[in-house]
């Protein structure tokens, strides 16, 4: 009878551990998807809607990167009103510099990758108190504003078609044709929307020279500045308007470098076109192939929520 | 009731019996009625495939990548020569390396024969290496890799056709045979067929128009060393479109007779095919005299031929 039920314990384990398997491959997820990268939260009541003078406010928020780059030595600025309110300290996992009394910290936030899909999220707590009211003034309604200033990076691998046969000359099976491509997002804010690949002749008659016009989109809700200005953007300093809406773009075709014009593109409404060419070339002595074409952009980030917040005298109701 | 055993074994026995009694008089061989394999049938000439699992649906990157084919000569020629060769194209050299741009060299394998309805076999393996991808910053590549094949090849056809130097005279002596305008020839186990013969028989001369097509999947080329290594995908100059559809017209004869020269339209010997790959030319013979008699109209071509096969591979980035 014991041996029986071993026999049978022994069976119902193989059982259960051939069953249903889980068959998402986590080797290839793919996580360079999606429009987003920092999200930011205020908490309910959090700052509240209604506060005394002279009294501790908190004002948490949740941040999450949604995007599929690591934010380091990035910004988080309070907007408040000094008059009516000072910040006493910071705390929160991601923050580095913890109870200070600066309106400004700096604070790093992995993102999505293979081993995070999801990318890290995190709570941040700012204690602040209000001062006191002006004698004549009852109530004085302020605006709590959080804002985000954070150096970014969008990340395009793209399979693309190289055909050294310009013309179309040769009469052969081809794996693949040059055609324009048009694509969604990469897991950032500022995404390539549209790939338009050429091949023109060279100065080198035994070599083709693949062309690409990479099409640029500020797809997010927020707004884009050189990341050489990010400490300026969350400061009081004041922006050139030449750092405003400035990308900078570099590219290669699977390690082999393009040549950008330009370099630094300034979107308008949003947008921006850039050519990027293989100024080495490839050898008209061969097939069409597909290689990967890796664009990579940098730029800074910001935007912000905020909340409203009634500041009461003591003593009214 | 109970059926006694010896009942039930007889049972048995017989339905044994009968299952070998079927089995040993199914035959899947197309004889003809001399008992002789017809071996020229067929549409191809050398048919490949890639060997299950070489090179795999996915693999990762600073690995081997070999590519195996298997190589069946399924046409009633032979294939020799080292100049037929077989490629391996449609990929980035600078991320798969160690692949040889001059190709490798098809195997010489023996076609359908009398004694060897099948045909030969024979395989080849490619072997390359898959650089890094972390290096280029890159997660994932997926090319396509194509295998492109140039050989020589050829095609002999040999219809029975009816010449009668008085095909409409009125005569009380039999006629051996009666002329058909339409001779059907199917296949010749080779990728260019002939695939009809029309018959137009003249006191004293009969014409043939005889239609060709390109049965084989693949693109015929004109024959000559110099056009089978430029088929080669990685060839300076290429295949141009002065360079396919056609095939050298070896020989048509009647008998021991050539008729050769009187076919037309060709181009130098080359007949020409459309771009849909059908074509044909016309021959005459003249000076026919006597009764009506059977003879095969022997028709050969030769020419290159090239065939190309496809597989995407999936290259990860190794964690």
């Amino acid at each position: 009878m014991r041996k029986k039920a071993i026999v049978m314990t022994a069976f119902l384990i193989i059982l259960v551990g051939c069953g249903t398997k889980d068959t998402r491959n986590i080797i290839e997820y793919q996580f360079r998807e999606g429009t987003k990268g920092l999200e930011m939260q205020l908490l309910q009541n959090s700052p509240p809607p209604k506060v005394y003078e002279n009294s501790d406010i908190l004002i948490s928020a949740e941040i999450s990167n949604l995007g599929a780059y690591d934010i380091e030595n990035s910004y988080l600025a309070l907007g408040i009103e000094d008059e009516y309110m000072e910040v006493r300290d910071w705390n929160g996992y991601i923050i580095k510099e913890k109870g200070t009394g600066s309106k400004r910290n700096t604070f790093g936030i992995q993102g999505k990758s293979q081993l995070m899909p999801e990318g890290q999220k995190s709570a941040i707590t700012i204690r602040a108190k209000t001062r006191t009211l002006e004698q004549q003034t009852e109530t004085h309604t302020s605006v709590v504003a959080l804002t985000a200033c954070y150096k970014y990076k969008t990340i395009l691998e793209q399979e693309v078609c190289i055909d050294p046969d310009v013309y179309n000359l040769r009469n052969e099976k081809k794996v693949c044709t040059v055609t324009p491509i048009s694509l969604s997002s990469q897991g950032a804010p500022v995404a390539v929307v549209k790939i338009e690949p050429l091949m023109l002749d060279s100065e080198d008659s035994q070599q083709a020279r693949p062309q690409f016009m990479i099409y640029i989109r500020n797809v997010g809700n927020g707004e884009v500045y050189s990341q050489s200005i990010m400490e300026d953007a969350c400061g009081s300093s004041a922006i050139s308007k030449d750092n405003i809406n400035m990308v900078s773009i570099k590219a290669n075709v699977a390690g082999r470098g393009l040549q950008c014009t330009p370099q630094q593109v300034h979107l308008k409404d949003k947008e921006g076109i850039v050519k990027c060419s293989m100024e080495q070339g490839v050898s008209k002595a061969g097939n069409a192939f597909s290689s990967p074409l890796v664009v990579e952009i940098d730029y800074g980030y910001s935007f912000t929520v905020s909340r409203s917040v009634e500041i009461r005298r003591l003593g009214r109701q | 009731m109970m059926i006694p055993q010896s009942e039930k074994m007889n049972k048995k026995a017989v339905i044994l019996l009968l299952v070998l009694l079927v089995a040993g008089c199914t035959s899947t061989r197309n004889r003809t009625s001399g008992g002789e394999e017809n071996y020229r049938t067929g549409t191809q000439g050398l048919y490949m495939n890639f060997v299950p699992y070489s090179p795999p649906d996915r693999l990762f990157d600073d690995e081997n990548l070999r590519v195996r084919i298997e190589l069946f000569n399924r046409g009633a020629e032979d294939l020799a020569g080292s100049n037929n060769r077989l490629y391996l194209s449609g990929f980035d050299t600078s991320i798969i390396t160690g692949i040889p741009t001059s190709g490798m060299q098809i195997p010489d394998i023996e076609g359908k024969k009398m004694y060897s309805p099948e045909g030969g076999f024979d395989n080849i393996e490619f072997s390359g290496y898959v650089r890094s991808l972390k290096e280029k910053n890159i997660n994932v590549y997926q090319p396509v890799i194509l295998l492109t094949a140039c050989y020589k090849y050829s095609t002999i056809a040999d219809p029975s056709v009816c010449i009668d130097s008085d095909p409409f005279g009125v005569t009380t002596q039999q006629r051996v045979c009666n002329w058909n305008s339409v001779v059907s020839t199917g296949s010749q186990g080779a990728p260019i067929a002939v695939t009809s013969v029309q018959v137009e028989p003249q006191p004293g001369k009969s014409r043939f128009k005889i239609y060709v097509q390109n049965v084989g999947g693949g693109d015929v080329l004109k024959d000559g060393a110099d056009i089978l290594n430029r088929c080669n995908p990685y060839d300076a100059t290429g295949i141009d479109y002065k360079d396919i559809d056609y095939v050298h017209v070896d020989d048509v004869s009647i008998g021991e007779n050539s008729i050769m020269a009187s076919c037309k339209p060709l181009e130098n010997g080359y007949l020409r095919l459309q771009t849909s790959g059908a074509g044909f030319m016309i021959c005459e013979v003249d000076n026919l005299v006597g009764p009506a008699y059977t003879t095969p109209l022997r028709i050969k071509f030769s020419y290159n031929y090239r065939q190309t096969l496809t597989k995407q591979v999936r290259i990860i980035q190794s964690p």
